[in-house]
């Protein structure tokens, strides 16, 4: 096994030319077997769209395209917010139930006390980004343990809205109309918001200061606490910007369905993003993820349902499919962790021989 | 004169670490500090970097006076710490490790083009082809050395002081991180660095200082100092306590065993970090490993254990060829292993202390391996801690309450009490007195001499010479991984094991006077 995949590696870079310690050629090897291992997921996207494109005429078409991205860029928005928290080592069980909560105050606002609906979607944004400053001074600043603290919030917050609201509710007006199904330059309303989130989010992780330090925060807490990081007050802001957008996503569903229900509204939404995140390269440890992978999981998901709908598949098929994608892509992660440990094993036994100088030919190569 | 210090004192409760210690470190000096464990070397370098504030005494930092530092301030005032365990960013790349919270920015947008350029200059005057790119996990602990230098380099400091920096890295690259220094000296930045490498005091250092027991008991330009007198300052202790110590092992022991069967033995033993090594272990033997931080000790015993990848070699345990493919296997073959570092590696904190100790034994004890037994484990868990004794000796309490003595006490019962249940031949011992008070430390040496009596043997392993004098029939030294000779009976001194681990550790082996006495092994003990 160790020796299969050593070959797997052309001759000459296995080892560094100097005697001993000279970790780049190996190393290089270990980037460019990650590297592959990072886009796999590329891949998978490309070789679904030409499966689909060969059993349907109707796929690969501008309109299809188009529902693909507008039947899910709510949710997409939530898995920027997502992303970023899972890079700076936290979770967040409750997004879909801040969803619900938010479509419901949104709701309510229009429909039961007549307010315009550009005071309503304030209101509604304002009660998500409440919930996650409680998540966020629970877990970021006082340290508690953020699955269980955020389960706990996904019970309470939905226990919450069936309490404040238990029957559907319906019309929710022209505003909320217009924003499901309207479009700006001829792309829909939805997937500009999807687009600016992932730039929004993009921006921020990879152009700003502060988007290395979450990372930072993530990789190594202790050590960024050293180096004068704001360990608690960033993941605040990340818990605040989650349930934010939770309560975003929630409005946008409610406005394409033109109305919620709330016992159902957002339900399952925290494991859908998580599944999204993870499957785009996040690690669940905490300091490692790019946002283009997250893009790509996104589509890649998308995609996948749309087409099985297209082609008549069972509604079923597409849970299996995305379980054994996430699945796949774990064993994928832990392969890329094993051959990176493995060689550097190898390169220090090597040190080891050459430090000793033992004819070569003593050692297996 | 950059960093000074001055009659500095600090005590822990009613224990002198440091005794008015005097140093300095002038412009564009390398200077050498070395010492045993627990001669206060880190207590020292808290102290400079602000960890710690000192009772008495003061620190200069290029002519400013302090009588106590906060990190912050000693940050300012320019003193550049390189720790031994480095605290990085695996997950970032180079350039991002090297700017973290002091990134390079244009209006407020981050410009990592402009770092890397800037990285890459930094890594390119310490003569090191690093691309700043590439993630900082994939890099060798010599090379995030270098990469913390750099950082500490960029904020201009006014001195540097690096903990033990060859202690995890390959001979070619302890040369490399020898001309970086040199070329740092030649900038005029003071340097202070810790090590027990006698090479690199003498190939690098312009002045040398040895602390022992908290006070400078050597101290002076490396010119007008020799290599034994280095070792004699590390190593003298009161020459009377050493005597007695020696006395009482012959006593109780003889000369140890002699001409017996191999229980195990160990052939061209190769992996990460140590090797080839051969090693033999006898009945009623303990056979001791010394060795100094980094010199692959516990590598060897963890590969042994299976714990650790055996690249190539052969153990075999009473003429039978063992596996080494996982702990599983090593114990089924009659091994047990108390490893280093307790908290991490062998106790489970929030258990009990009966748990702890029969966490390795309820399948033997069970009936018919299937139903447990709690009349025969209760036996058990008294047995052993009756004779170590544990204090306090309660089943329920949980491990994490009882003192660093007393948890080591418990591991160790662990596996004296399954050894006798499953048959253990050989019980590999990895620094079982780490944190360990004096008291504490007699009982547990008079348990495991009391396991080898029964027929059995040790392997034990040290970093403490003084140590091996008390407990060993047979010392090992190891030095890079390998063997660099070994002493039995009456030879077995704190000097003797001092001189071969230190000078193991330096190439020139055999060269230097003093070794030349010693014929060399040629790696079979």
């Amino acid at each position: 096994m160790f020796k299969g995949i050593a070959n797997l590696l052309p001759s000459g870079r296995r080892r560094g030319s100097s005697a001993g310690g000279d970790s780049g050629a190996a190393s290089n090897a270990v980037a460019r077997v990650q590297m592959i291992l990072a886009n796999v997921l590329v891949g998978g996207v490309i070789a679904l769209v030409i499966f689909f494109s060969m059993k349907s005429s109707q796929f690969l078409t501008w309109q299809n395209v188009k529902i693909i991205f507008v039947n899910n860029s709510a949710m997409g928005i939530l898995c920027v917010a997502i992303a970023m928290l899972v890079i700076a080592g936290y979770l967040d069980m409750s997004v879909g139930s801040t969803a619900a909560l938010g479509a419901l105050i949104c709701s309510l606002a229009v429909v039961n006390w007549h307010m315009s609906a550009w005071f309503a979607i304030p209101l509604a944004l304002l009660v998500g980004a409440g919930v996650g400053a409680i998540n966020g001074t629970l877990c970021a600043m006082l340290g508690l343990n953020p699955f269980v603290v955020t389960l706990g919030m996904q019970g309470v917050v939905r226990g919450a809205v069936m309490l404040i609201h238990q029957n559907e509710i319906f019309g929710l007006g022209g505003v909320f109309e217009g924003i499901a199904t309207d479009s700006i330059l001829g792309l829909p309303i939805l997937i500009w918001l999807f687009i600016v989130a992932f730039v929004i989010g993009g921006v921020l992780l990879t152009r700003m200061p502060a988007g290395r330090h979450i990372y930072a925060i993530g990789a190594n807490r202790q050590a960024a606490f050293l180096s004068g990081l704001r360990v608690r007050w960033l993941p605040f802001w990340i818990f605040v910007a989650t349930g934010l957008l939770a309560a975003t996503t929630g409005i946008l569903q409610a406005a394409r369905l033109n109305g919620i229900t709330p016992g159902q509204h957002g339900l399952g939404l925290e494991l859908q993003v998580l599944t999204v995140a993870l499957l785009g390269g996040v690690s669940f440890a905490g300091g490692r993820g790019r946002l283009f992978g997250v893009f790509v999981a996104f589509v890649f998901l998308a995609v996948l349902q749309d087409g099985l709908v297209i082609i008549n598949a069972s509604p079923y098929v597409q849970e299996v499919a995305s379980g054994t994608a996430l699945v796949v892509a774990a064993g994928i992660d832990v392969l890329g962790v094993t051959l990176t440990a493995r060689m550097q094993s190898r390169q220090r036994t090597q040190a080891q021989v050459d430090a000793a100088a033992v004819p070569a030919g003593a050692v297996a190569p | 004169m950059s960093l000074a210090v001055r009659s500095l004192t600090k005590r822990y409760g009613g224990v002198t670490v440091l005794d008015h210690v005097d140093l300095s470190v002038e412009n564009g000096e390398i200077h050498a500090l070395l010492g045993a464990n627990g001669a206060g070397k880190s207590t020292l370098i808290k102290c400079i970097s602000g960890a710690v504030a000192p009772d008495e005494g003061e620190i200069d930092i290029s002519g400013q006076s302090f009588r106590a530092l906060s990190p912050k301030q000693a940050r300012a005032a320019g003193v550049a710490v390189i720790y031994q365990e480095l605290s990085v960013f695996d997950t970032l790349n180079v350039a991002d490790n090297m700017f973290m919270n002091e990134e390079l920015t244009r209006f407020g947008w981050r410009q990592p083009h402009k770092q890397k350029l800037e990285c890459r200059e930094w890594l390119d005057n310490l003569g090191v082809d690093i691309d700043p790119g590439t993630s900082l996990g994939s890099l060798s602990v010599a090379k995030m050395q270098v990469v913390e230098i750099a950082k500490a380099l960029r904020r201009s400091p006014q001195v540097l002081i690096l903990d033990e920096p060859t202690s995890s890295l390959s001979e070619a690259e302890v040369k490399t991180l020898g001309l970086q220094m040199q070329a740092l000296r030649a900038q005029g930045l003071p340097i202070l660095f810790i090590t027990h490498r006698m090479s690199e005091v003498f190939d690098w250092a312009d002045r040398v200082s040895v602390l022992r027991a908290g006070q400078v008991v050597l101290s002076g330009p490396v010119a007008d100092i020799s290599r034994s007198q280095v070792i004699s300052a590390i190593t003298a202790v009161e020459a009377t306590a050493a005597a007695k110590a020696e006395d009482d092992r012959r006593a109780s022991h003889g000369s140890g065993a002699t001409g017996s069967e191999a229980l195990m033995s160990v052939r061209g033993l190769l992996g990460p970090g140590y090797g080839p090594i051969d090693l033999d272990v006898n009945a009623h033997e303990i056979v001791g490993v010394f060795g100094l931080v980094g010199s692959g000790r516990t590598e060897l015993v963890e590969s042994l254990f299976g714990a650790e990848s055996v690249q190539q070699g052969t153990v075999e345990m009473a003429g039978h060829r063992v596996s080494t493919r996982s702990p599983r296997d090593a114990v089924a073959a009659g091994l047990a292993l108390v490893p280093s570092d307790r908290r991490k590696k062998s106790l489970f904190l929030n258990l009990s202390a009966f748990d702890n100790v029969l966490s390795a034994s309820f399948v033997a004890v069970a009936r018919h391996g299937l139903w447990r037994n709690k009349a025969a484990e209760g036996r058990l868990f008294d047995e052993g801690a009756a004779e170590i004794n544990l204090q306090p000796p309660r089943r329920k309490l949980d491990a994490l309450r009882f003192s660093g003595g007393n948890q080591q006490k418990i591991v160790l019962s662990r596996w004296l009490k399954h050894g006798e249940l499953e048959d253990t031949r050989v019980l590999l011992l990895d620094e079982p007195t780490q944190g360990v008070d004096v008291g504490a430390r007699g009982e547990l040496y008079d348990a495991v001499r009391k396991f080898a009596d029964g027929g059995r043997g040790v392997v034990f392993v040290s970093s403490e010479a003084d140590e091996m004098v008390q407990v060993a029939d047979r010392v090992v030294v190891l030095a890079r991984g390998r063997v660099v000779g070994c002493v039995q009976g009456a030879d077995i001194t704190e000097r003797k094991l001092m001189e071969l681990a230190h000078f193991g550790e330096s190439e020139d082996i055999g060269s230097a006077g003093l070794v030349a006495t010693h014929e060399r092994e040629d790696s079979r003990v």
